[in-house]
């Protein structure tokens, strides 16, 4: 055999055992940048060691490549212009890992809170790797993008169990006394649907209207309308017509 | 029909790669669950880790056989639910076939399996004679006490089910008692682990008063002297027998 | 509050008083699946809805009535039934999703569900010996709803006392009361000796941090 063949082989043979060793190096990375990451969710711990599994496996292809001595100055330069394409196509993805990485560690809320982001308001019901589901106060499920909630301050209402709603009912003007009695009696009808007493707030008169407000602790906020419409149909029953606002 | 696969099994890290492996790979099975009764080996872990839906059964007694499969049913979202043992060691998705066919193809509702190996002590001493007693339409079946058996989901959460060994007999009279109707198939060989002949005891006693219970409970026989006989085999295993009869 | 209550065993029925000594007028619901519970249940608690419902009707139920319900609490005695029901309860966005657990082996699997609340009532046989046979450390609370934890801590020796003084000086948030051996409670640390024990309370991570200055002082 000719040196040139046997120093081909030679190289051939070095080339593929790099490239062995990275595939299992690679392999290797991914479990323990998994493991090590697991504390900030495991969807980003994992979407970040695929990239540095791949990462690893470019450079040894890189190496491998410059083992046979093929011209590693223009295969290096197509591969870091691929290597850019692929970072700038993935620039949602990055985006949506820095957004998961900030939800893992700030904990801006959790599910079940009840939250505004933006123009949204709801109920967090999953918070995915990518994206996270609210239901809305009439029943809408409303996907955010994660990286949404980089741009945009959280405000997290879930404080307690129970918040706190202020209602306001307006009624044709009648005798304060029987407004009071009228409240108290519609209070006690809805207060098993709360969690603690509801309390009247303040009651006056406002041109031929009569304003009362009333505070309730509501658990699910998505009760708030069959709420409404209970204390008007409450009202109903006793000959008054009210508005809530 | 979708096909949900149950296995109880405990301690049995060595089967469950391949028992799971396998279930997937029958027609229309979508889901896997393993139902563990408290293992202290990897069983629980291998299980999930080959996409196997995995709880802990919700009591740790023994024999805690019923309980796992209850809460294997219980557990399950497919039409039909098919039970193998986990340490079958030839199992094949031919298995799962097989006894789900009948109910696909809307000839049962539910399937015992069988197969080619005569049947066990506490089949041919205990069950079948009370069976014959209480039950002779349920006499005709090889292995009533066959834990593999498939059957429409529904169908499980209108039956009760034992705790422990008597599970499966009591499953065959409860299906019969609701109506449905029921086929044996002969699933070929099994090759696992035989139980040794001081566990049959046990296996003897709760077979036969799953079987009584019901008797009773379908009016099939005078409470008063089944309760006399089942706690005279109580007695017989204490060793509390006397001349005047069970103490 | 509006809150179902899923089982009619031994744990739904201490379910169901708690829920109503802490909310008499409340809208409780309880669902059993045997006409004879069901009758016994709503013996027991005349003010309760109680329901008959089929095993897999249950789930329909939740979501037809999610938008009303403040509380799911399902304390069946399957753990299968428990999952399933608080799976589709947190899935249709109910508040509060409590599952009471018969096997505490299945919490992680809870857990891994996301289920809100999680109870083990079996929890209280390690809190208990740990206390009685003397443990190093325990952990006798851990809140569901905040983040408070309380743990006791035996003091071992004074290297252990001396890490303890010096840990709760640093944080504000923790405060702690110790029993001497003789069984005298104080507030101050210089009056225990070795012996003793401390009762920490304070932010879980903090708790955890001297706990595991206690274990390491301990193993030592």
């Amino acid at each position: 055999m000719e040196p040139e063949t046997l120093n081909l082989i030679l190289r051939i043979i070095s080339a593929v055992i790099v490239l062995v060793i990275t595939y299992f190096l690679s392999k290797h990375a991914r479990l323990s940048f998994e493991k090590s990451l697991s504390r900030f969710g495991t969807g980003f711990a994992s979407k970040f060691a695929e990239i540095a599994r791949y990462f690893i496996i470019f450079m040894g292809a890189v190496i491998a490549i410059s083992i046979l001595s093929l011209d590693v100055m223009a295969i290096s330069i197509i591969g870091a212009v691929i290597f850019i394409l692929v970072l700038v196509s993935m620039r949602d993805i990055f985006l949506n890992m820095a957004a998961e990485l900030y939800l893992a560690i700030r904990r801006p809320f959790k599910e079940n809170d009840w939250i505004r982001v933006g123009d949204v308001e709801g109920v967090v019901k999953s918070i995915g790797g990518i994206d996270t589901e609210l239901i809305t106060y009439d029943g809408d499920l409303v996907i955010i993008p994660n990286s949404f909630f980089l741009r945009h301050p959280v405000i997290n209402k879930s404080q307690s169990i129970a918040r706190r709603i202020e209602f306001k009912l307006m009624m044709p003007r009648m005798d304060l006394d029987r407004v009071k009695e009228t409240v108290q009696e519609v209070m006690k009808e809805i207060k098993p649907e709360l969690l603690g007493d509801p309390e009247l707030i303040s009651i006056k008169e406002t041109g031929d209207k009569v304003e009362v407000i009333m505070s309730l602790p509501i658990v699910n906020l998505r009760k708030l309308r069959w709420l409404s419409a209970k204390i008007v149909k409450a009202y109903h029953a006793r000959g008054i017509d009210v508005e809530i606002e | 029909m979708s096909i949900s696969v149950i296995f109880p099994t405990k301690n049995r890290a060595h089967y469950v790669k391949r028992a799971v492996r396998t279930a997937f790979k029958a027609h229309r099975v979508e889901e896997v669950i393993v139902i563990d009764g408290g293992s202290m080996d990897d069983t629980i872990r291998i299980a999930e880790r080959e996409g196997a839906k995995v709880i802990v059964q919700s009591d740790l007694i023994y024999p805690g056989k019923g309980i796992a499969m209850r809460d294997g049913a219980y557990l399950a979202s497919c039409d039909i639910l098919v039970y193998l043992d986990i340490d079958i060691r030839n199992v094949t998705p031919e298995f799962i076939e097989k006894l789900a066919e009948p109910i696909i193809s809307g000839q049962a509702e539910f399937v015992k399996g069988c197969f080619e190996r005569a049947a066990g002590r506490v089949t041919e001493l205990v069950a079948k004679p009370l069976l014959r007693m209480f039950y002779p339409e349920l006499a005709k079946f090889r292995q009533p006490l066959s834990g593999e058996i498939a059957g429409l989901r529904k169908l499980f959460y209108k039956v009760e089910f034992e705790r422990g060994w008597g599970v499966d007999v009591g499953l065959l009279i409860d299906f019969y008692k609701l109506g449905a109707r029921i086929v044996e198939r002969d699933i070929g060989y099994k090759d696992h682990d035989m139980k040794p002949l001081h566990a049959l005891t046990d296996m003897a006693y709760e077979v036969a008063a799953a079987i009584l219970r019901r008797a009773i409970r379908d009016q099939k026989v005078d409470p008063r002297w089944a309760e006399k006989y089942m706690s005279g085999v109580r007695a017989m295993d204490l060793g509390l027998e006397s001349e005047r009869g069970f103490v | 509050m509006r809150v179902l209550l899923i089982g009619g065993g031994h744990s739904a029925y201490f379910a169901a008083r708690a829920i109503r000594e802490i909310d008499p007028d409340g809208h409780l619901i309880i669902i059993e699946f045997t006409r004879e519970k069901v009758e016994m249940l709503s013996r027991t608690f005349p003010s309760a809805e109680v329901l008959f419902q089929e095993i897999d009707r249950v789930e329909d139920y939740i979501k037809e009535n999610s938008e009303l319900l403040d509380a799911v609490i399902a304390a069946t005695e399957s753990d299968s039934l428990n999952l399933r029901y608080c799976r589709v309860a947190r899935e249709n966005a109910v508040p509060i999703t409590v599952s009471i657990l018969n096997n505490p082996l299945n919490y992680e699997i809870f857990k891994k569900e996301k289920i809100n609340y999680i109870i083990d009532p079996y929890r209280v046989i390690t809190i208990q010996l740990f206390e009685i046979l003397g443990a190093p450390v325990n952990v006798v609370f851990s809140s569901l709803v905040n983040n408070l934890e309380i743990a006791s801590v035996r003091i071992l020796n004074e290297k252990l006392l001396h890490e303890l003084r010096s840990a709760l000086d640093k944080h504000d948030d923790v405060i702690a009361a110790f029993v001497s051996r003789t069984g005298e409670i104080s507030s101050s640390p210089s009056s225990v000796s070795l012996g003793g024990s401390a009762y920490i309370m304070g932010p879980r991570e903090k708790i955890e941090k001297l706990l595991q200055l206690s274990r390491n002082v301990v193993m030592r």
